[in-house]
C-alpha cells in the first residue's frame, strides 16, 4: 500500500511538489528558529559563566550586561574610584575584574582592564582563558588580543594597534600618539571575548591623557572619559554564592554614587522576555506557513477524490477493501507531510551551515549545525501528526465515495 | 461436477435490493443459478440493473433480502474485510473501461490482485512470468509490460484487464460491458481471446452487456428484464 501511495504521488508530482515545498520551508522556518533560539540562549548563558554580579553606574540591567559582557552598546555611565574601592574591598567579594570601555580599534571593542582578568575571568562551563601564543600585557603599552582579532586582521605578536575613540568599524579620530603592541593572542572561547581587545587600565587611561581635546568633539566622551570615573563597569565573584542577593542590594544603596549590581542568570533571564515576544511571534508566522502547507495537502486531496473514483474501484475489485482505500489517501497525506518535514530539515541544516560562519563572525555566536535537538524531533512529530489529522479528511470522503460506488461507476 | 448437489459458482435466491429512499426496489430476483465454469451473458437495457446486480454478485453490495452466494459462501453472512479478502481471492473483474491503475505500470496493474490474494498468488509458480505468458497471449507483448497503463490503447487496456481478471484463476469472472468501448474489429478480437482464456481456467464467466449480437457464443443467456417479471 506504502509503494502504491509513493507511486500515485510520483503520478501527481507536479502538484504535489508544491505542496511538498511549501511545508518543507515552513518546517525550515521552524527548525531554524528554535535552532537559533536555544543556541542563543546557551551561548549568551555561556559567557558569563562564575560571575556572580555585575556592578555599574545606576541604569538598566539589560543595557549593563549587553555592554559588559556582550560587548552591545556602553553602560550609562561610569563609575568613580571610590565606588570601585567600595565595591572590591567588600568582604565577601573574592575577586573583582574592573572593565573601561569606550574605544575600538577598526570594529573590534578596546577594553581597559586588569591582569586580574585573565585569572578570574570564566565562561562556558566554568572554563578559563588561555593563551594560543603570547603573554598577558605587563606594561601600558601591550594588549592582548581575541583569536577573532588576530585572525580577522592578521596580527601577530608584536604587531602595532592604533586605538579609535567610538566603536565605529571606520573611526574619525584615533590615538596615534599611542599604539599598543600585541603581547598575548587568547584562545578562541566563542564568546564576546574573541573580538575584544584587551589592554591595562592604566594604558588605557594613558591613552586618554596623551590625546587631549577630543572630548570636546564627541559628547559620549565627557561621561566616559571623566577623569574622577574611571571605570564603565566591575565583574564581582564572590566568596560564597549565598551573599549575592544581600550584596546586590547593598550595592544599590551605596550613598556616594547611584549604582546598580545586576544577577548575570536574572538579567539574561529578563534578556529572553524582551526577545520572546519576537521569538513568539516568528515561532507563529511559521506555524501558520505550516497550517498553509497542510491545508494545500488537503485541498489537493480532496480535489483528486473525484477524479480518483474509477481508481478506488478498480483497486476495490481487485481486493482492496474500504479501509484500505482510505488508508492509501491518507497514507498519501502523510508521505507528503513526511517528505515535506524531511525536506524542510535538509534546508534547514544547510542553511544553518551556511550560516553558521557569518553567526560566529559578526555576533561571536557558535551554532552548532549538525544533529537533532530533542525539542525539534517533537516539533517534526507535531507536524506529522498533524498531517495524518488533515489526511483523514479527503480520506473520509474517499471511503464515503468508495462505500457508495462500489465497483462500478458510470460517469 | 461428481457430488449429488454441484456447488453453483454464483447463486442468487429470493434477491431483493433498493437504494435507499426508492419506493419499490430496484432488483427483485427470485432465482439466478449459474454453474461453475459456465459462461452466461446477461442482457438488459440500461437502467435495468445490471451494474447493481454485479455489484451484488461482487459482494460490494449486499441484498435487503435474499442470499447472494458465491461457490458456496453468502456475502451476507461475511464481514467487511471477509468479503473483501473472499473478493480478492475468487473473482476477476473486468470493466468497461479505465480498467487500469494509471499510475503503476502494466505489469504491476496485473500483478496488483496477487497483494490482496495469498490464494491467487500460492497457485501461481512464478507470477511474473506467468503474468508475461498471459499477456503475451492476449497480445500484449513484453515491450508493453514496463509502460504506464494510461499509455496504452483502449484494445490493449481491456486485454491488459482481462489477464488481471484471470491471473491466479479465480473462480468467476464478472465482465460489465467490457466491449462497449471497442470498435467491431477489437470487439470480436478481445471476446475470442476472453472465451478462450476463460475455458482455460475453467472459470465461470458472467458477461453484461446490451449488444445482443454477441449472444450467441454464450452458454446460455439471462434477460435481467425476465428476472424482475419472474419476481412479480
Amino acid at each position: 500500500m506504502i509503494s502504491l501511495a509513493l507511486k500515485s504521488l510520483w503520478f501527481r508530482r507536479g502538484s504535489m511538489a508544491l505542496t511538498v515545498l511549501s511545508i518543507a520551508i515552513s518546517v525550515a522556518l521552524l527548525l531554524g528558529i528554535e535552532r537559533v533560539r536555544t543556541q542563543a540562549k546557551e551561548n549568551f548563558a555561556g559567557m558569563v559563566s562564575g560571575t556572580d554580579l555585575i556592578v555599574a553606574a545606576r541604569g538598566n540591567s539589560v543595557q549593563i550586561l549587553l555592554a559588559s559582557i556582550m560587548h552591545i552598546g556602553y553602560p550609562a555611565s561610569g563609575l568613580s574610584e571610590g565606588a570601585v574601592q567600595h565595591v572590591c574591598s567588600n568582604r565577601n567579594v573574592a575577586w573583582c575584574i574592573p572593565m573601561v570601555m569606550g574605544d575600538s580599534h577598526r570594529g573590534y571593542r578596546v577594553i581597559g582592564t586588569d591582569l586580574i582578568m585573565f585569572d578570574k575571568f570564566r565562561y562556558a562551563r566554568n572554563r578559563g582563558l588561555s593563551f594560543r601564543e603570547g603573554v598577558v600585557f605587563d606594561g601600558t603599552r601591550k594588549a592582548v588580543i581575541g583569536a577573532q582579532v588576530a585572525d580577522g586582521l592578521g596580527y601577530k605578536l608584536g604587531s602595532k594597534i592604533l586605538v579609535a575613540h567610538g566603536a565605529g568599524g571606520e573611526s574619525l579620530i584615533e590615538h596615534s600618539a599611542a599604539p599598543f603592541e600585541v603581547s598575548g593572542i587568547l584562545a578562541p572561547t566563542g564568546t564576546p571575548v574573541d573580538r575584544a581587545i584587551y589592554v591595562s587600565m592604566e594604558g588605557y587611561e594613558a591613552m586618554h591623557e596623551g590625546f587631549g581635546g577630543h572630548e570636546n568633539i564627541d559628547p559620549l566622551a565627557d561621561a566616559d572619559h571623566a577623569e574622577e570615573k574611571s571605570v564603565s563597569a566591575i565583574l564581582v565573584g564572590l566568596k560564597s554564592r549565598a551573599a549575592v542577593l544581600g550584596l546586590q542590594r547593598s550595592f544599590g544603596e551605596y550613598r556616594a554614587e547611584p549604582l546598580t549590581a545586576v544577577m548575570p542568570g536574572d538579567t539574561l533571564l529578563e534578556l529572553w522576555q524582551l526577545t520572546g515576544i519576537a521569538e513568539t511571534a516568528l515561532v507563529w508566522i511559521s506555524g501558520v506557513v505550516v497550517v498553509i502547507g497542510l491545508v494545500g495537502i488537503t485541498t489537493n486531496l480532496l480535489a483528486s477524490v473525484n477524479e480518483r473514483r474509477r481508481e478506488m474501484a478498480v483497486l476495490r475489485a481487485v481486493g482492496a477493501g474500504l479501509p484500505q482505500v482510505a488508508g492509501l489517501i491518507l497514507g498519501e497525506a502523510l508521505l507528503l507531510t513526511a517528505m515535506g518535514v524531511a525536506l524542510g530539515l535538509a534546508l534547514s541544516q544547510v542553511a544553518l551551515f551556511c550560516l553558521a560562519p557569518v553567526l560566529q563572525a559578526r555576533y561571536g555566536f557558535e551554532l552548532a549545525a549538525g544533529g537533532i535537538l530533542p525539542g525539534e524531533w517533537a516539533r517534526m512529530s507535531w507536524i506529522l501528526l498533524a498531517g495524518g489529522l488533515v489526511g483523514a479528511i479527503p480520506a473520509y470522503r474517499t471511503y464515503k465515495r468508495s462505500l457508495s460506488d462500489g465497483i462500478s461507476i458510470r460517469v | 461436477m461428481g457430488t449429488d448437489a454441484p456447488i453453483a459458482a454464483v447463486e442468487l435466491s429470493d434477491v431483493r435490493f433498493g437504494w435507499r429512499g426508492a419506493s419499490s426496489p430496484l432488483l427483485a430476483i427470485s432465482s439466478i443459478h449459474i454453474e461453475r465454469g459456465e459462461k452466461v451473458f446477461l442482457a438488459g437495457p440500461s437502467g435495468s440493473g445490471k451494474s447493481t446486480l454485479l455489484g451484488l454478485m461482487s459482494g460490494v453490495l449486499l441484498p435487503q433480502a435474499g442470499s447472494v452466494r458465491v461457490l458456496g459462501h453468502a456475502w451476507e453472512s461475511m464481514s467487511a474485510s471477509q468479503r473483501d479478502r473472499y473478493r480478492a481471492d475468487h473473482l476477476g473483474v473486468i470493466f468497461q473501461m479505465f480498467n487500469l491503475v494509471p499510475y503503476l505500470s502494466v505489469l504491476e496493474n496485473v500483478l496488483l490482485p496477487l497483494k490482496f490474494s495469498k490464494l491467487r498468488l500460492g497457485r501461481l509458480a512464478r507470477p511474473e512470468r506467468e503474468a508475461r505468458e498471459l499477456l503475451e497471449r492476449l497480445g500484449i507483448g513484453a515491450e508493453m509490460l514496463g509502460r504506464p497503463a494510461g499509455e496504452l490503447s483502449v484494445g490493449e487496456q481491456q486485454r491488459t484487464a482481462a489477464v488481471r481478471a484471470l491471473l491466479g484463476q479465480p473462480e468467476v469472472v464478472i465482465a460489465d460491458e467490457p466491449t462497449s468501448a471497442l470498435d467491431a474489429d477489437n470487439r470480436d478480437a478481445f471476446l475470442e481471446l476472453l472465451l478462450a482464456e476463460v475455458g482455460r481456467s475453467g472459470a465461470a464467466l458472467v458477461f453484461v452487456s446490451h449488444d445482443r449480437s454477441l449472444a450467441s457464443r454464450f452458454d446460455r443467456v439471462v434477460q435481467l428484464a425476465d428476472l424482475r417479471a419472474e419476481a412479480q
